[in-house]
């Protein structure tokens, strides 16, 4: 699409007969072309100085040597000072507000009918947009001092409807390198929710091997029974072979083993 | 111009610390302070007071030696420069005090101005460190190895990991703030809470018991599937498994989601899908077997193998029980590997 097709479907969307599909066409272009974009958003301001304009009322001095010289006509003219009832004085002032009111209503209209075609598509851009800032929120409560800020950066990855590859990557970070057991434990349980990612099934393993709590490491078999994950084994019979594993690690390690096996 | 800050009161502290048993530092009531208690192998006692000051009493100090006169003490932790064998630093809004000595009775009680967020950590494992802290509103964050730890009229948000010890925390009100998690190795942990709080409990005891006398409900899915799955039923010659699922679950990124190879799909009146998979005489039959041959491991994790249809996602395991209080709210996690969880209504 060039820019003088753009304009001819900008004129469209003006008088509100522009379709979905030219809509999106013309997105798109808008998205390449700074200059369409500028005379698209100007387009749109129009809109918004006509949505906020004051009703309109003559100059006072202006409107009185007006209103003289109509009198002297109608004078002239023998024309009585009413019209239909209303008093002439009333006459120019309500032509012009009911011109602009007109003008504002055609504009809405064809604003309205516009938008009931791109309403899907807003919805879906709000719904991306809110889905980007949870990712964005998570990335930044992960850094946080606070444990706690950091584990409810864990949760939030419940509510999202698409993770983005940075969050993955900072929550197995999390997992491997927080300080904090109850965080890393909180970065397990979030990750586990992505096991079919193959990205995240490597990284639990790996995780798997370096543990070195406890109760993480009881979790982490748990889990990895449950995923059927086979390439765990080798690092749970190192687990029961140990010496330094604590006996209740070791006895679910041989548990697992068993079902693995 | 902050590291000028810090000599001023280190030194102003020096002074006024000269009581060997008592040390003193003011904080300004403006900000908030995160105080971290590094490696104090000793028992630990926090508690608020309404003035802007921390104020260390210690007792049962080891004695110096005769010998030892007109020498300092080289420690761990660096220079003695409160007196009492604790060494401080303040870098912008941490005050972090690091312990040089242990001993048996040794103990350090502070008082601290509300302002204060606490973080402790102690390694030390020579003996169970008693560990009270009370009044605090800020949040509190404990790693101990072997010691136990008693919080009262706290509100949260609380971490806490003891490989050895118990937990007990008693909260005057909850903190809507952030997520609380408790986890012990070995070890009871016990939460008194007040009954109208709005929270959402994920406990698990692995080899113990939990007992409760609040009101919980349980939330849907304990072990998380995306629906539900019924019974076998014999239909001529055949069996089916039904499989049921709400249609919102399977948009959510991350389950897998199980499409039937021999099934089919049907939508009931209220948008509910269903699936159903025929099964033969012999197959059935063959599972049937299988599940006699299970060994005791297989049997412990039968729950597990029972649900690994790949219908089912997992964060079984994770936690025993998840439920709300009050239709939910903050979320608190607590686990034990060995022990009891006590959740008790304050009375």
């Amino acid at each position: 699409m060039n820019c003088k097709e753009a304009s001819d479907l900008m004129q469209e969307y003006i008088s509100g007969d522009i379709n979905e599909n030219d809509l999106n066409k013309l997105k798109r272009h808008m998205e390449e072309c700074e200059k369409c974009h500028h005379e698209f958003m100007e387009i749109e301001n129009i809109g918004k100085v006509f949505d906020n304009m004051p009703d309109l009322q003559p100059a006072s001095h202006s409107s009185e040597f007006l209103d003289e010289t109509i009198q002297q006509e109608y004078n002239k003219a023998g024309i009585s000072k009413t019209f239909i009832g209303i008093s002439r004085y009333f006459l120019i002032p309500a032509g012009i507000a009911a011109s602009v009111v007109l003008f504002i209503a055609g504009f809405i209209m064809g604003r309205t009918q516009n938008e009931n075609h791109s309403k899907d598509q807003e919805i879906m851009a709000l719904r991306k947009e809110v889905n980007e800032t949870k990712n964005l929120m998570i990335l930044n409560l992960i850094k946080q001092q606070s444990a706690s800020k950091r584990i409810m950066a864990a949760s939030y990855v419940d509510q999202l409807e698409e993770i983005k590859p940075e969050v993955m990557e900072a929550l197995v970070y999390s997992l491997n390198n927080d300080y904090s057991a109850n965080v890393r434990l909180a970065a397990l349980e979030a990750l586990s929710r992505y096991t079919d990612n193959p990205f995240v099934r490597v990284e639990l393993v790996n995780s798997f091997e370096n543990e070195k709590d406890p109760v993480i490491q009881l979790n982490m078999i748990n889990m990895m029974v449950l995923l059927n994950e086979k390439s765990s084994t080798p690092i749970m019979q190192k687990l029961v072979e140990d010496d330094q594993t604590p006996a209740f690690v070791k006895e679910q390690a041989k548990k697992g083993l068993e079902v693995l096996l | 111009m902050k590291t000028l800050v810090c000599y001023l009161m280190v030194s102003g502290l020096l002074i006024t610390g000269v009581f060997s048993q008592q040390f003193k530092t003011t904080l300004s009531d403006k900000r908030e302070y995160n105080l971290k208690l590094i490696d104090i192998e000793a028992d630990l006692k926090i508690e608020t007071h309404s003035g802007n000051e921390i104020i260390i009493q210690a007792t049962s100090l080891p004695t110096t030696p005769e010998k030892a006169k007109g020498l300092h003490p080289l420690t761990k932790s660096g220079i003695d420069n409160t007196g009492i064998s604790l060494n401080m630093e303040i870098l912008d809004d941490v005050i972090a005090f690091t312990g040089g000595k242990s001993s048996e009775r040794l103990k350090y009680e502070f008082k601290i101005p509300g302002n204060v967020n606490v973080f402790i950590s102690n390694p030390g494992f020579t003996r169970i460190y008693d560990i009270r802290l009370s009044g605090i509103s800020k949040e509190i964050e404990i790693v101990v190895s072997t010691g136990n730890i008693r919080m009262e009229n706290i509100t949260g948000p609380v971490i806490a990991r003891t490989d050895k010890g118990n937990v007990d925390i008693i909260f005057t009100r909850l903190s809507q703030e952030g997520p609380m998690s408790v986890i012990c190795q070995t070890g009871d942990i016990d939460v008194t809470i007040q009954p109208q709080e709005k929270a959402t409990f994920k406990l698990s005891a692995n080899n113990g018991d939990i007992y409760t006398d609040l009101d919980l409900e349980e939330s849907e899915h304990t072990f998380g599937s995306l629906g539900w799955y019924n019974f076998v039923t014999p239909k001529s010659g055949a069996y089916s498994f039904y499989y049921g699922f709400n249609p919102e679950d399977l948009g959510r990124k991350g389950f897998r989601f199980y499409i039937p190879e021999k099934g089919k799909i049907k939508i009931d009146e209220e948008g509910q899908m269903e699936f159903e998979e025929k099964w033969d005489k012999s197959e059935i039959e063959s599972l049937q077997n299988r599940m006699k041959e299970f060994s005791d491991a297989q049997k412990y994790y039968s729950k597990a193998l029972a649900l690994s249809h790949p219908l089912f996602y997992y964060d079984f395991f994770f936690y025993d029980f998840k439920g709300d209080m009050n239709g939910g709210g903050v979320e608190i996690a607590m686990k034990t590997e060995n022990g009891n969880i006590y959740l008790r209504q304050a009375k």
